[in-house]
């Protein structure tokens, strides 16, 4: 064998090989190592064989024998899947498909029919459920609208309650929805609650009904004269407040123009319903009174002239309607068509319905006795004058102003001698009854200053007769012209007077005199001024004016007052 | 050594150092977990073939380790209601244990207990509210649908001229279906599967009675008030039984034919195994099932460790946890 010398090459590797390694050797080839074995091919490397292993531990499966149960109940001997046929979602599908078959059709219906009831009671409750939550909230709403509408027909107030509190839960924000709830609780006889509801709602809600609700509430079915002043005035704020929730509130306005008119306050009233004046005929009616009672000649003869027109044309399709009558028989005497006014009244008691008679006698008397008044003071107007009256009273003799009219003008006869006219006086006079007979004598003696006599007739009519103001007002206008007279009497007979007739200038002249005898010269100036307007009695207003400011140390007024005295103002 | 001495030592020591959780959490008043006991008690004695084992199983093992760790962990963190649970699960391992092969299976008594144990204040009450917030608002649904006035809130209905209350505190009568549901499980030998859904249909009824109860006023006005209770219990109880019927005859095992394929269908093999187990059981596997086992014990003494930190020292029941701590231990080491 021959031996080749090695490459030159490859001597010099051997001798780098057998080199002396370095002290860094080891070190780097160790720290190599550990990087090699944390690296991250190595950590693949390792767990693909574990997988494999695996792989191999799930491929034992393969062909394995297990029992299994065949649709006849019988154990059989089947094959577990190979581990490709595991891992293929194919195969999954397939899988899930006969296992979907074959659960479907291995159930035993018959069984199944005891469970029916379930599957129907489920059934229906889903139905129900998914019915009841598609309901909104106008359908919800129109349910408990029902229930609230049957209830309060049936005077079901229970279940008027529960549907109204059902639609205060629907709709929080509606306001109408507690104000129903609020008249439920009123109809239930529940005030309390419902005042305070309403007062809620008026207070915190603006709500406008409301507020109108607790005015007509607190004046109920009463007279406006028998409502006490600071109710009239608690009802004037509620409905004030109607108006500014609610625009234009035609019914509050005309409730506060009647309320500030029955207090006095004939100018508030005017602008209370001043905005509305033209929206109906009834309140065009109530504007013109209150026109005619502020002096507004002019405006209320323009307003009467369209309201004759409008009302004649609703009496020919009406004529039965009481109402209508008598309004226009007022805006006739207005215009000074008393005739016409009474003919009116006087067609109506034949035609209107037998409930509204007395109110038309009673209404055709006061014409009569407005119209009666004019005659008087025309001249040769006496006779006309008395013969009306004496018609008046043959359709109502207990008329309180026909007895005021009969002693007014027995007293213009009195002072005049036509002898026909005496007979007239008498006839009429004996015609009236004994108690205002008395009171035609009594006014007469004490025009004369017979202050005894006077006091002897009017007595005896104030005893037969105890509510007639005109009459109690004399009296106790007799009572302090005698000597040392009973004031306190004298007072509670004005009092009277004036609670029938609360601003009738003689009235408060009267008692404004007797305040004055008994030192009350604050109370006596404030009756007193509410009787200025009436300018015959002036003469006797202005000298107990000027004495009541000097007593209370007003030096300047009750100069004035002399001097406006002496003016004849 | 007498292996069953050895089994019975086990299984006594395991399950009493267990139950004082239960003491701090029992639902109601004593007598009525007491008389749950006796019941649990009367029915395994009834149903036990007298042969005490301890197999290990694929199921057992499981449900014991769990059990365990959860009761060391609760005695741990001083958390009494968590080891209920524990106990729980050690009593669930303990019947399916000692059930036959024959299809004879204890293990829904353990569920038994889980009446017996109260659920923490806060959760309950929301729970409570919960329900009663569904049951009024099914309630309100009916009824709208069925156009009946009516008004709702979460403590009375009102009708027209009747008033229902809503029952504030509802788990007294759902512990009480749910008891009444495991009992009956157990007494027709239903499977554990079918008494899961057993409980789930009883609390469908105890639902339903729920709002029958609020809506029969209204919906059959005829009926007198003391009527409504028994004719609505009698309905429910119709209903769960109409509904057991049903879901007997779904969870049924799918027959599996010999097809075009040699090969088995897994997915009715899985089905019919958590039906019917005696019918395809697997060989017990003890060692694997053991060594699995304190793997999972190990993992959830760690987990619970790493989670609570320091908070062992600052729990307020401190000999309780210590004591049911060491005897967990001494389980472990046996």
């Amino acid at each position: 064998m021959v031996l080749k010398r090695k490459s030159r090459k490859k001597r010099r590797n051997d001798k780098l090989e057998f080199r002396k390694p370095s002290i860094w050797t080891w070190p780097r080839r160790k720290l190599i190592g550990w990087l090699r074995f944390l690296a991250f091919r190595r950590r693949i490397d390792e767990a693909s064989w574990k997988i494999g292993d695996i792989w191999q531990k799930v491929s034992r499966f393969e062909g394995r024998e297990y029992r299994a149960v065949t649709a006849s109940g019988q154990n059989i001997v089947r094959l577990w899947p190979k581990p490709k046929l595991l891992l293929n979602p194919i195969w999954w599908l397939a899988w899930l498909a006969q296992f979907s078959w074959r659960w479907a059709v291995s159930r035993s219906f018959l069984p199944m029919i005891l469970a029916v009831p379930a599957v129907c009671f489920i059934g229906s409750l889903i139905g129900l459920i998914a019915t009841g939550s598609q309901m909104d909230r106008a359908r919800r709403a129109a349910v408990y609208q029902r229930l609230v509408r049957r209830s309060l027909d049936r005077d079901q107030y229970a279940a008027a309650a529960l549907g109204a509190d059902a639609l205060i839960r629907i709709y929080p924000e509606v306001t109408e929805h507690r104000y129903n709830r609020a008249l439920i609780h009123a109809n239930a006889n529940e005030l309390e609650t419902a005042i305070t509801l309403m007062t809620d709602l008026a207070l915190e809600e603006d709500s406008a009904k409301a507020a109108m609700w607790l005015a007509e509430e607190q004046a109920g079915k009463r007279l406006l004269q028998d409502i006490p002043r600071e109710e009239k005035i608690a009802i004037i704020e509620w409905l004030t407040l109607a108006i500014e929730n609610e625009s234009p509130n035609t019914k509050a306005r005309r409730l506060k123009a009647e309320f500030l008119k029955s207090m006095g306050d004939v100018r508030g009233a005017y602008d209370a319903i001043t905005p509305v004046a033209d929206s109906s005929l009834n309140i065009k009616y109530q504007a013109f009174q209150l026109e005619r009672l502020l002096g507004e000649d002019e405006l209320a003869r323009k307003r009467a002239d369209y309201l004759i027109r409008s009302i004649r044309s609703l009496l020919s399709e009406r004529p039965q309607n009481a109402e209508l009558r008598l309004q226009l028989a007022s805006i006739l005497l207005y215009v000074d068509k008393d005739p016409k006014a009474i003919e009116i009244i006087e067609t109506g008691l034949e035609v209107c319905p037998p409930e509204s008679r007395n109110r038309l006698e009673s209404s055709m008397v006061d014409a009569m006795v407005v119209y009666a008044g004019k005659l008087g003071k025309k001249e040769n107007g006496l006779i006309p004058s008395i013969e009306l009256l004496r018609r008046a009273m043959s359709v109502d003799a207990t008329n309180r102003s026909l007895i005021e009219a009969i002693v007014k003008i027995c007293i213009k006869v009195g002072e005049n001698e036509n002898q026909e006219l005496q007979e007239l006086q008498k006839s009429m006079a004996n015609g009236v009854g004994s108690s205002a007979s008395h009171f035609i004598n009594g006014t007469i003696e004490l025009n004369n200053g017979n202050v005894a006599k006077a006091s002897y007739h009017l007595e005896i009519a104030a005893k037969e007769n105890p509510n007639l103001p005109g009459l109690l007002n004399n009296l106790a206008y007799t009572i302090i012209q005698q000597e040392d007279p009973d004031l306190e009497r004298a007072l509670r007979l004005s009092n009277a007077a004036i609670r029938n007739l609360p601003n009738h200038p003689y009235l408060r002249e009267t008692r404004g005199q007797i305040y004055l005898q008994m030192e009350k010269f604050t109370d006596a100036i404030a009756d007193l001024e509410q009787a200025l307007p009436a300018m015959e009695l002036r003469d006797r207003i202005r000298p107990a004016l000027a004495t009541a400011y000097e007593a209370l140390g007003d030096s300047n007024m009750a100069a004035m007052q002399r001097k406006l005295l002496s003016e004849g103002k | 050594m007498n292996p069953h001495l050895l089994k019975s030592v086990f299984w006594t020591i395991c399950l009493a150092s267990q139950a004082v959780f239960l003491w701090p959490v029992l639902a109601g008043p004593t007598l009525e977990s007491a008389v749950v006991a006796i019941v649990a008690c009367g029915l395994f004695a009834t149903h036990w073939d007298r042969k005490l084992r301890f197999s290990f199983s694929a199921l057992s093992a499981p449900l014991l380790c769990t059990g365990l760790s959860i009761s060391l962990i609760a005695g741990a963190m001083g958390l009494p209601w968590l080891g209920s649970w524990g106990f729980l699960l050690s009593v669930t391992a303990f019947f399916a244990d000692q059930s036959d092969k024959s299809g004879n299976s204890m293990l829904q008594l353990g569920f038994l207990f889980a009446g017996c144990i109260a659920l923490p204040a806060i959760l309950e009450r929301k729970l409570a509210d919960l329900t009663t917030d569904s049951i009024v608002g099914t309630s309100q649904m009916i009824l709208y649908a069925t156009g009946t006035p009516h008004l709702a809130d979460h403590t009375e209905f009102e009708y027209v001229g009747k008033t229902v209350e809503v029952f504030s505190s509802p788990w007294v009568t759902w512990r009480l279906s749910f008891i009444i549901t495991i009992v009956y499980s157990v007494l027709r030998r239903r499977r554990w599967s079918t008494t899961i859904a057993n409980m789930a249909s009883a609390t469908f009824c105890w639902y339903s009675f729920r709002f029958m109860m609020l809506t029969c006023p209204a919906l059959v006005p005829a009926m007198p008030g003391q009527a409504c209770l028994p004719v609505c219990s009698l309905i429910s109880v119709l209903l769960f039984l109409s509904l057991e019927r049903g879901v007997r005859t779904l969870l049924e095992p799918v027959p599996d034919d010999a097809g075009a394929s040699k090969y088995a269908n897994p997915m009715i093999e899985i089905w019919n195994r958590m039906e019917n187990p005696a019918v395809n059981a697997v060989p017990e596997q003890p060692r694997k099932a053991l060594i699995f086992s304190l793997c999972l014990v190990g993992l959830l003494i760690g987990g619970s460790h790493f989670i609570s930190g320091g908070m062992t020292d600052s729990s307020p029941d401190g000999d309780e946890s210590s004591q049911a701590h060491q005897t967990s231990a001494s389980v472990e080491e046996s």
